[in-house]
């Protein structure tokens, strides 16, 4: 994985809008043939960034570079690089073959050729056949694979992609999230998706960066983003985790020892514990890392004593939230719903098994 | 014609600039549409005269023009308002330059504007009376060349014939115009953001 050369690197890029600082200094490399995703809430920047490659947003200082050249004077149409806008900018006054064919327009090869490269690029996005219709005329999931067809036939080295699926249903959304894998696969082109759902990027991406008012926070792969994030900001943005106060007691060559409030005494190793940034120390862990004991079950590692308080049954899986060790902490953590597991009731006393190789420390 | 010309320039940049001024500047340019014809028409006959331009057709054109641009920048800035800045920028990322751009994606989808402005701007300016009256000279002006024959009681029947055409044909004409801008409308997905019928 690490030994694909670079794509895409940034190289402190700033960029204001007026007074307003939009990009902070974005560092960080995208890997060529690799799947990766911006994400990060609304007005973080992601857009902005996405533009800086394609080349219709300039920067004020930094370097964007593609293929190791610096970008600053290469114009948007000229760069190695092709966009699915989030509007899909499908031509309206064209059909759908003269859509994908556009960029095919400076192409020296035969109109026999260049219909035959429309049709296969139809083929790929699951629309052959459609080449004669109306594009205007078009459902949503349908116009999408216009642009992806009209992107991609040029064959460019990056596919960036704007928030492509916020438009679509729940279920096409979930649907096109496999064929937009499945297709990145395919073509091997370096892929750029831009998204504020944390859920799709963790389920798309080879590595994601999350991105917060213009920095990015962190940059890695889906499973550390979810069991190490850097932050508490990240970890709240990705997915659910809960956070117990706690106390550092001592700190030993990369060993740090802490109190959990209801937990007790852990130490943790330095990759559970990223740098601090001042603020109060917290543990976080993560539902699943937690585990109601039934009858007759023991913990492999550690457990502690708690009462519930609240049930989420959710059909395939129930929430519990516990308080933990006859202390006002309360966690959320959630079960399987498999036979012999019955759903438990408010108030009942319970032990909940962890582990200290799932928690994180933030201070 | 020619205000539609000055129309598209000026409606691509208002929609798509701004610059310092530009508040005042689109003002101005819109001024003609709030006074009455008469003050235009007299200002502009003072103008020339103060700087010794014969009365021609070619002033009534001028004065034409003046009056005419405000329509054509208003239904071009709604054209132009309409159309998906991406769909200019999608055109650039598939390798076009500005130029082609203009001429592949936005003339075409901006067409049905044109030609209504086209379209409104003439009729306004053949039923136009004040400005040709006062700034014609000795040139004959459709419809002063009317009001100038309604003095021959012999005349008065051909001359109402000839209004009632004059009539119709604004009538046609300002339906084709608003047919065009309503299929424009409909066809690039847009919303229906005011017109002139
Ligand atoms: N053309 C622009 N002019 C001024 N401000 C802009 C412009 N484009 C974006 N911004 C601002 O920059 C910030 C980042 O925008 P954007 O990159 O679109 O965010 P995201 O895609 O993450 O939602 C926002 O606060 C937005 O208001
Ligand atoms: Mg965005």
């Amino acid at each position: 994985m690490s030994d694909k050369p670079t794509m895409i690197e940034f190289r402190d890029v700033h960029k204001y809008y007026g007074d307003y600082h939009a990009l902070r200094g974005i560092n960080g490399q995208i890997r060529a043939g690799e799947f990766f995703s911006l994400l990060g809430p609304s007005g973080c920047g992601k857009t902005t960034l996405l533009r800086t490659i394609a080349g219709f947003e300039g920067i004020d200082s930094g370097a964007v570079l593609i293929d190791g050249k610096d970008m600053a004077r290469v114009p948007a149409n000229e760069r190695p690089t092709n966009m699915v806008f989030q509007s899909y900018a499908i031509f309206p006054h064209m059909s759908v073959g003269e859509n994908v064919g556009f960029g095919l327009r400076r192409d020296p090869r035969s109109k026999a050729e260049k219909a035959k490269a429309v049709e296969e690029a139809l083929e790929m996005v699951g629309l052959k056949g459609y080449g004669g219709r109306a594009a205007h005329a078009l459902s949503g999931g349908q116009r999408q694979r216009v642009a992806l067809a009209r992107a991609l036939i040029l064959k460019p080295k990056v596919l960036l992609l704007d928030e492509p699926l916020s438009a679509l249903d729940k279920k096409m959304r979930e649907h096109m999230q496999v064929e937009l894998i499945k297709l990145q696969r395919q073509v091997g082109i370096t892929f750029v998706l831009v998204t504020h759902d944390q859920e799709e990027a963790l389920v798309m991406s080879d590595r994601i960066a999350v991105m917060f008012e213009g920095e990015i926070a962190q940059l890695a792969d889906p499973e550390t983003l979810y069991r190490r994030p850097n932050s508490k900001k990240v970890a709240e943005f990705i997915g659910t985790m809960n956070f117990i106060p706690a106390q550092v007691i001592s700190e030993t060559g990369g060993q740090i020892e802490i109190e959990a409030k209801g937990l007790g005494r852990a130490t943790l190793p330095a990759d559970q514990c990223p740098a601090g940034r001042g603020d109060a120390p917290m543990v976080g862990l993560r539902p699943e890392t937690l585990t109601l004991l039934y009858p007759g079950q023991t913990a492999t590692d550690r457990s502690v004593d708690g009462v519930i308080d609240e049930v989420i049954y959710f059909g395939d899986m129930t929430y519990y939230d516990v308080y933990l060790g006859g202390t006002d902490v309360e966690v959320r953590l959630s079960m399987r719903n498999t036979p012999g597991r019955p759903i438990l009731e408010v108030g009942s006393k319970v032990d909940v098994a962890w582990s200290p190789s799932a928690l994180v420390l933030f201070r | 014609m020619i205000a539609t010309i000055l129309g598209i320039f000026g409606a691509r940049a208002s929609t798509r600039y701004s610059f310092p001024g530009k508040g005042g500047l689109i003002g101005l340019i819109m001024l003609p549409l709030v006074l009455p014809e008469i003050i235009v028409a007299l200002s502009l006959l003072v103008v020339l005269l103060a700087i010794a331009v014969p009365l021609s057709l070619y002033t009534v054109i001028l004065g034409h023009v003046l009056i005419t641009t405000p329509f054509a920048v208003a239904i071009l800035s709604s054209a132009f308002q309409s159309l998906d800045k991406s769909l200019e920028e999608a055109a650039y990322d598939l390798g076009e330059g500005p130029v082609s751009t203009f001429r592949l994606i936005i003339l075409p989808l901006v067409a049905p504007g044109i030609i209504s402005s086209l379209l409104i701007c003439f009729t306004i300016s053949l039923d136009e009376f004040i400005i040709a009256y006062f700034l014609a000279g000795a040139d004959t002006v459709l419809s002063s060349y009317i009001y100038s024959q309604f003095r021959f009681p012999a005349k008065v029947p051909a001359m109402l014939a000839l209004g009632t055409i004059l009539v119709l044909v604004s009538i046609v004409l300002l339906s084709i115009a608003e047919f065009f801008r309503r299929r424009g409308i409909a066809k690039t997905g847009g919303k229906d953001t005011g017109g002139f019928l």
